[in-house]
């Protein structure tokens, strides 16, 4: 059963701010008040079948107050970002915008981390820290191995095909600014920290 | 020929290589011409902002 889906007789604590509160998290105007719920979005979802609830029952839950089934859900951490629903929905919510919101205030919380896909956010994020750029390779294999290891072998084909049409480098690229790279992210850091106060989990 | 100045990213020098090369065979028919931005770095694509609005903290 997905996260967020209640027995008979169980009540869900209710947040009628949280609508609110994701839009304050996301980069420019959310509109997640307009949704009219005809589920366009989810319809033309390439991830919609791996997720625990289509955007729209997403949004739906979001705007019923229910603030915990939403941030424990695996739905943003399925966006893979191509914006299809966005330019489709009649009511021009900036729905990707929306899923880096709810990923981002569930990763504050500490909810996050259960989920596979933060998990490799964080690995992405640690190769651009080692080496400036992304490194396919490793972020896949560590992936898999902490992860799917048994469908690793079944991935090869499909590596080796990327690799020997040039589309993935088996050595990692190391930019000559690195160290200036750090700094600035540490700095960001830094400014985010005091941004989100001093009662904010680390 | 007009000249710019070119910032391919992690995909387009990478697993979306089609696209650079699409690219790069259109330029001349169009006058134009790219330099690449020396030693640039990940964009950050999503996943930074998956993580936090201003850092991805790993």
């Amino acid at each position: 059963m997905p996260s967020g889906v209640r027995t008979p007789g169980q009540r869900a604590a209710v947040d009628h701010r949280f609508v609110g509160e994701i839009s304050t998290a996301t980069a420019g105007e959310a509109r997640l008040e307009t949704c009219i719920q005809c589920g366009t979005c989810g319809g033309s979802c390439p991830s919609a079948a791996d997720m625990d609830h289509t955007p729209r029952m997403l949004f739906a839950m979001a705007r019923a107050g229910l603030r915990d089934g939403v941030l424990r859900s695996n739905t943003p951490w399925m966006c893979v970002s191509c914006y299809f629903c966005s330019v489709r929905c009649p009511q021009e919510i900036h729905i990707p915008d929306v899923m880096y919101a709810i990923k981002s205030i569930a990763t504050r919380e500490g909810i996050a981390p259960e989920s596979i896909g933060a998990d490799f956010s964080r690995t992405f994020v640690s190769n651009i820290h080692h080496y400036g750029r992304s490194y396919e390779v490793g972020l896949v294999t560590r992936h898999y191995l902490r992860h799917y290891a048994l469908r690793l072998p079944g991935m090869a084909p499909m590596g080796i095909g990327m690799v020997t049409k040039g589309r993935m480098g088996f050595i990692p690229h190391r930019i000559r600014g690195i160290a200036g790279l750090r700094a600035i992210l540490a700095r960001a850091a830094e400014l985010e920290a005091a941004a989100q106060g001093p009662d904010a989990p680390a | 020929m007009n000249s710019y100045l070119y910032y391919p990213g992690c995909s387009l020098s990478g697993s979306a290589r089609a696209y650079a090369e699409s690219l790069a065979a259109i330029l001349a028919p169009l006058g134009m011409e790219l330099e690449e931005i020396d030693d640039w770095n990940c964009c950050g694509a999503s996943e930074y902002l998956t993580l936090s609005p201003l850092v991805g903290t790993p």
